[in-house]
């Protein structure tokens, strides 16, 4: 331990032992658009040590853990990994020098199971499978280690915070990190949760890995951390050993002040009531608050305050919410933010970015946009009036831009703060939440945040604040509400609050409160896996139902339904769709979608028309390839323009639709040409009236459907498509798997254009027109979520086996070949709308959307 | 000031040049194509060209409130397909049936619209795939009710609407350069244009700013089909017979339309007069390319070209990082 005595090192502390760092950077500096994130900063870790990084919001220590992490590269300075100089161009690079992040908002592939998601990157196994007994031991090994009992083969998206949390530290253990950087890790933890957290951290150092450890409470750091880091406005502000450092000094380099100061005089004395929150659980206590105070809702993360704070503005749960909460003495229940705006109350939420602000728009537009209705006539806006009132109050709040007509995206963090609370500040609302103001926000304007948001309750309005700096908790509100396991528990004045005592109330364990463990949350679960498991495999199911339904039926009603010859027909007409399918399932697992399908089966007709005729130079296997090529370097340009030129997947294809489509009017401008008669027999071969090209679309899909399953590309593509990010920090390179899965889908384009060339004998530039849609129907048909993640190649078969089978029964009955467009766009609208309502929460939002659709 | 000042000062400046991009295109490509071409310059293929642009023109207006909103709307072309043949089917050639068809196109296209934006919004289906759907279904019940052979003719005076002329202008541009004023208007000086721009930059901070995001999104969808019903009725006036066709090409164009005039698929950011200018330049581009002769299959690949080329360029413009 260092034994170098209490005063301020300038440097980072050298330990006694003298070990050399394991990864040190010097001189680090990093900008992002309006802010200076990180000046000159240099740091050190070595092994065996738990070297804590401490500072406000703000302070840059997110930044410089992303730039360890491989996430951001830094503008200047060395990062150095056993004193060699290493560039950290992303996440793999870091992965592969050893250093590994947990986040603080867990990044995990939400439908791998746990084993996969520990593994992801890295697994054992051959090329293309994955060894999956080896994974599960190595899995069960390290998690073993850590003392965690999660299940394995649970579904990541289902864990709890603090499994999701031992699972990622799993995950960078796996990867023998030798430096292992944990952002915030308490902060969502319970009190035993934390303990345990702790003693594994301990244990971790002892085993020589060296750690860095963020986080807003200072007395766990004070007990854990050999060496401490104070960052303060991008800078460090002071590096000391963990036994000579005190809470008071730590927060005198954080700050640059003593505690307390620097924040605006509380309330002098508050006045009416203005909320109620009753309570609604034994052991909770009622939420009041009143006129011209700011009241503090504390607690670890997660643990009710954020809920409580959005059933007030009529968000989440709460928009179902029959009791109502008593505001200004009458009972209300806001059913939406427009509802709660009404009533008077606003609320500010912490992510600005997704919840907040319009990055495309100019400061004066996000400003006035509540306002608008008001402040019009007829619908119209009074331009004059909207441009008077913007001014007049961004110039109030010191917003700093060259003028208003400037777009939000350029400001800094603290400027964009300033322009939501410019929007809100116009009015004159009773109540005002807070959540998290002053989070990504450069410390000189918090103080100027603090003052807005204090005058505000000296104007006359009740005020909450959700913070998790309990610094901030604590020095700028009135009064503090302990929040515990979802319920308020504590109602503590500000004045006599410390951040021990704020802590104690979060973390206690409550005597009502469920324990981890019960018999019945066990059998909740395994229930849950149960119907996971169906998960799976049910919207296969449940159209091999439909199939199987629509076909007996068929097989009542008609003789000729039942006989080999048409099922060698409908099997003929279901190869290719299968196949173009499967191709464009690969792009939907990814979120994304390709257009072009249709297009390149087009553009192949009208090739092969060209090249595999009778008599032609070309040997038929060469040509056949060679239309191969085409379907792939088709999908190889919309990767370029998706993955290099980051055009969006809508309009990139789109945009190639046309290109494809012109080429192959070119090649071919209308339809004709003969195919060899040999080669469209090979193609449409049958052994005992089963289709070759159908055996081979069902070989096709059983080797994609075990890749998906066991496949190493399989568990990128999910990986990819729940969770780009999730993806990026194991080290998968995502561009290229986007990339990969273009690229396949042109290839099965072109494969099933082939078939049809054989199929219709000659070239056609309209021949593909209707793939494009019905592939997209047979993958979303077959389960396949369009935002990506998630899906089965059992169900896109299934799916393309159905569009195929009710056109076939139609024709069966007479019925007009044009219904078919028809009941494609039905089909497609129906199984997409289904499986978008599986769940009963999606239910709940689509209930929520309609009745404020139609209601006044 | 700040360097942070001179950069934004900037984007404004990339912001203004991006809005009249598209108009410095349209006479550049009419001043070279004149000049390959001097057939261009004359003074009736100006107003040939406007003539052609005006249907194109309106539907892509149409478009633009849903791209605006962050959508797409396939279902446009289905629609123009839909209305030609109801329309000619119920006129019949005859005056007094005028009303009774313009009518009945105008319901099934505000039906169709409510019904893409209530899937977009409600049910929660991504918009590309809800109107290819409703696309399918509306192009199939042109080919039932119709059975593949489409009968039937526009009326008389329906006729003049299409072919008639003010001062030497073509009725179907004056009335397209109307609508696009109001709806220049509608989204510029109405407080619906401000929500429309919001929900389409962010529904979930437009929603809890309490914009009326569901029926921003509905209304949009709603105008997108009827201004797709008013361009198929004036094309309709102009051709004077049924086609089942005749909707297609507008699957694609009126999307080039918006793109090329610089709106964003991802949404909050465009403007009707741009995209004006969009539906000339498409019009421009394949007539240009009428008269010199090119196949239509090259005409499809410079129109694909052209759209991958127009996001890049805008984006060049508009300063946008990534």
């Amino acid at each position: 331990m260092n034994q170098s005595g209490p005063e301020i090192l300038p440097m980072p502390a050298r330990t006694a032992a003298g070990k050399a760092p394991v990864l040190a950077v010097n001189g680090i500096d990093k900008r992002f658009p309006g802010v200076h994130a990180l000046k000159q900063v240099s740091f050190d870790v070595v092994e065996g040590e738990i070297h804590a990084l401490v500072g406000e919001n703000g302070a840059g220590k997110s930044t410089l853990m992303r730039i360890l992490a491989g996430v951001h590269p830094p503008d200047a300075g060395q990062i150095e990994i056993d004193g060699r100089p290493v560039s950290l161009r992303d996440p793999a690079d870091a992965l592969a020098a050893g250093i590994a992040m947990v986040y603080q908002d867990t990044r995990l592939a939400p439908t791998l199971d746990v084993a996969w998601n520990i593994a992801l990157g890295h697994e054992p196994g051959g090329a293309l499978f994955v060894d999956r007994a080896a994974m599960d031991a190595e899995a069960a090994a390290v998690l073993t280690r850590l003392g965690s009992t999660v299940d394995l083969r649970a579904e990541a998206g289902r864990l709890n915070r603090a499994e999701r949390q031992q699972v990622e530290i799993a995950r960078a253990l796996a990867r023998k990190a030798r430096v292992l950087i944990l952002d915030e890790p308490t902060s969502a933890l319970t009190g035993p949760e934390c303990d345990a957290l702790h003693s594994l951290m301990n244990r971790l150092r002892d085993e020589g890995v060296a750690i860095i450890f963020i986080s807003h409470r200072l007395g766990e750091v004070l007990s854990l951390a050999d060496r401490i880091t104070v960052l303060k406005d991008g800078e460090v502000s002071g590096a000391l050993p963990g036994d000579a450092a005190d809470e008071q000094s730590l927060v005198a380099l954080m700050v640059g002040r003593a505690m307390g100061t620097g924040f605006p005089p509380r309330a002098a004395a508050p006045g009416r009531e203005v909320l109620l929150v009753p309570a609604d659980r034994e052991g909770s206590i009622p939420v009041r608050v009143r006129a011209g105070e700011i009241v503090g809702f504390g607690g670890i993360q997660g643990a009710g305050q954020q809920d409580m704070a959005r059933r007030l503005f009529g968000l989440g749960a709460a928009a179902n919410d029959k009791a109502g909460f008593s505001f200004l003495g009458e009972t209300v229940r806001p059913d939406g933010p427009a509802d709660a705006l009404k009533c008077g109350i606003i609320y500010v939420p912490a992510d600005r970015r997704r919840e907040s602000l319009f990055m495309v728009h100019d400061i004066a537009s996000n400003i006035a946009l509540p306002h608008v209705s008001g402040w019009s006539r007829l619908g119209v806006v009074d331009q004059a009036r909207t441009a008077q009132a913007v001014d007049a109050e961004a110039r109030r709040l010191a917003v700093r831009a060259p003028d208003w007509e400037t777009g939000v995206s350029t400001l800094s963090g603290g400027n964009q703060q300033k322009v939501v609370f410019a929007r809100w500040f116009i009015a004159e609302a009773r109540l005002y939440v807070f959540d998290e103001p002053t989070q990504g926000v450069d410390v000189a304007t918090k103080a100027e945040l603090y003052r807005l948001i204090r005058a505000r309750a000296e104007a006359g309005a009740a005020v909450i604040v959700i913070s998790s700096d309990l610094v901030e908790l604590i020095g700028l509100t009135d009064r503090i509400i302990v929040f515990n396991d979802g319920q308020p528990v504590a109602d503590l004045e500000s004045a006599d609050a410390t951040e021990a005592g704020v802590i104690a109330a979060a973390v206690a364990a409550r005597s009502d409160a469920p324990g981890a463990l019960t018999p019945a949350a066990l059998s909740a679960r395994a229930s849950g896996w149960a119907s996971l498991l169906a998960g799976r495999h049910a919207p296969a199911l449940i159209l091999a139902a439909i199939i199987l339904m629509l076909a007996s039926a068929a097989a009542l009603l008609t003789p000729f339904f039942l006989t080999p010859r048409n099922f060698a027909s409908m099997a003929g007409q279901i190869a290719p769709l299968a196949i173009a399918s499967l191709g464009q399932m690969a792009v939907i697992l990814l979120g994304g979608i390709d257009l072009t399908t249709g297009p390149v089966i087009s553009l192949v007709t009208t090739i092969a028309s060209h090249l595999i005729t009778p008599g032609s130079v070309w040997p038929p296997v060469l040509a056949a390839a060679l239309c191969i090529a085409c379907g792939a370097a088709v999908g190889l340009f919309n990767a370029l323009l998706i993955v290099r030129l980051r055009i969006p997947d809508l309009v990139a294809t789109l945009g190639t639709f046309s290109v494809v489509q012109g080429l192959a009017l070119i090649v071919r401008p209308s339809p004709g040409g003969t195919l060899d008669p040999a080669f469209a027999g090979a193609v449409l071969y049958r052994i005992w009236m089963v289709p070759v090209a159908f055996i081979a679309a069902v070989a096709l899909f059983i080797l994609f459907e075990a890749l998906l399953a066991r496949g190493r590309i399989g568990a990128r593509l999910y990986a990819t498509g729940s969770s780009a990010d999730a993806a990026m920090v194991t080290g998968i390179r995502t561009g290229r798997v986007k990339a990969l899965a273009y690229v396949f889908s042109g290839t099965m384009a072109a494969l099933a254009g082939l078939i049809i060339a054989a199929r219709i004998g000659s070239g056609d530039p309209q021949a593909g027109a209707t793939f494009t849609l019905a592939s997209v129907t047979a993958v979303v048909a077959g389960g396949t979520s369009v935002f990506g993640g998630s899906g089965t190649a059992g169900g896109t078969v299934l799916g393309a086996t159905l569009i195929i089978l009710v056109q076939n029964v139609l024709n069966q009955f007479q019925v007009s070949a044009y219904w078919q467009y028809v009941w494609t766009g039905v089909l497609t609208l129906i199984a997409v709308g289904f499986h978008g309502l599986r769940s009963p929460g999606q239910r709940a939002r689509m209930m929520l959307h309609l009745r404020r659709l139609f209601q006044g | 000031m700040t360097p942070n000042a001179s950069s934004s000062r900037r984007a404004l400046r990339a912001g203004a040049k991006a809005a009249g991009a598209v108009w410095l295109a349209v006479i550049g490509l009419y001043v070279v194509s004149g000049l390959i071409s001097p057939a261009m310059f004359q003074w009736s293929q100006l107003l040939n060209i406007l003539q052609v642009a005006s249907f194109l023109g309106v539907i892509a207006l149409g478009q633009t409130f849903v791209v605006l909103t962050g959508g797409i709307d396939l279902s446009q072309a289905g629609i123009v397909t839909l209305t030609n043949i109801v329309a000619t089917s119920l006129m019949l050639g005859l005056n007094d049936n005028i009303v009774i068809a313009v009518f009945a196109c105008l319901a099934i296209a505000a039906m169709a619209g409510v019904a893409n934006g209530i899937l977009v919004t409600v049910i929660g289906i991504t918009p590309l795939i809800a109107t290819l759907g409703t696309n399918s279904i509306l192009f199939g019940a042109a080919l039932v009710y119709t059975g593949g052979a489409p009968r039937g003719e526009a009326a008389p005076a329906f006729e003049l609407i299409g072919t008639g002329t003010v001062l030497g202008i073509p009725n179907p541009t004056l009335i397209w350069l109307a609508i696009g004023l109001a709806m220049a208007w509608l989204t510029r000086a109405t407080v619906f244009g401000r929500w429309l721009y919001a929900t389409g930059a962010n529904t979930e901070a437009a929603a809890m700013a309490g914009v009326p995001v569901e029926r921003v999104t509905v209304a949009a969808y709603a105008l997108s089909s009827l201004l797709a019903a008013a361009g198929g009725l004036l094309l309709t006036a102009y051709i004077g017979s049924p086609s089942l066709g005749i909707g297609n090409p507008f699957l694609f164009t009126a999307i080039a339309a918006v793109v090329v005039g610089g709106a964003a698929l991802t949404g909050g950011v465009g403007s009707m007069i741009a995209t004006i200018g969009g539906a000339v330049f498409i019009t421009e581009l394949n007539s240009f390319t009428n008269i010199i002769r090119v196949s239509s299959g090259t005409q499809f690949m410079v129109q694909g070209f052209i759209i991958i080329a127009s996001v890049l360029i805008y984006r060049r413009l508009s300063g946008a990082r990534g």
